[in-house]
């Protein structure tokens, strides 16, 4: 439950109003709604007694509980099983995916967060509209959508013991100040690493 | 600020909620309950 990843992801799936914008300049704040409340009655007992962790998953003690096999379950994004779990906390292949669980009365598995990013296009840029049209394209583009960093990212579990399927398309996750990885880091045209020295076959379940 | 371990949790988020309404309002916007 830390500010950057797990507050939103608590609070934002009970669809509690801490930052629910209606407009560029409009915001709505309460704290008080009924979707923040029953939130705190759930996660206040489980971090009094140490169950929920408070630290953020790239923190060195939390990587350090996480790779002493010490997590059960976590809300994460898509992309971090192949740029968090893989890279920091040395358990390739011990996670699996789940739907997201839903409070009361919810219609869907709205997360809440760190599920994507944000596009801006600079005012002051020489072409708003062509960056405009760009940043739409990416966005809303089926056949980018379909081809998106580390989707699909619900691939069954391989079986335990078993080696993990080879890695589908993917290029990055959001996270900033991780290296992107490129076309070196993929296997290539015959399915090997052969030829790429930091490339891997191997893949890591979100 | 959420935290404090989760043992007044009610109050921490009530504190949040203060801190983060005045930086809308301080970053302009139009801040509603």
């Amino acid at each position: 439950v830390s500010g950057r990843y797990g507050t939103d992801a608590y609070y934002g799936s009970s669809g509690c109003p801490l930052n629910a914008s209606s407009s560029p300049t409009e915001v709505k704040i309460n704290v008080t709604d009924p979707a923040c409340a029953r939130v705190n009655a759930v996660i206040g007992p489980l971090m009094a007694n140490g169950t929920l962790s408070t630290l953020d998953p790239f923190d060195a003690n939390y990587v350090k509980t996480v790779s002493g096999g010490k997590l059960l379950a976590a809300i994460m994004p898509s992309w971090f099983g192949a740029y968090g779990i893989k890279p920091n906390y040395k358990k390739n292949g011990d996670y699996a995916v789940a739907a997201m669980p839903t409070w009361a009365g919810a219609s869907d598995t709205t997360s809440g967060a760190v599920g994507g990013g944000l596009w801006l296009v600079s005012a002051t840029s020489g072409n708003v509209k062509a960056a405009t049209d760009f940043v739409k394209a990416l966005t809303t583009d089926e056949k980018i959508l379909v081809a998106g960093a580390t989707y699909p990212a619900h691939a069954p579990a391989p079986p335990r013991g078993s080696r993990p399927p080879a890695p589908t398309r993917g290029t990055p996750g959001p996270r900033p100040g991780v290296r992107r990885p490129g076309r070196q880091d993929q296997p290539d045209a015959r399915g090997t690493c052969a030829t790429r020295p930091s490339c891997s076959t191997r893949t890591t379940p979100p | 600020v959420i935290a404090d371990k989760g043992k007044n949790i009610d109050a921490a988020l009530t504190s949040f909620g203060e801190r983060i309404t005045q930086a809308a309002q301080a970053a302009g916007y139009t801040v509603s309950k």
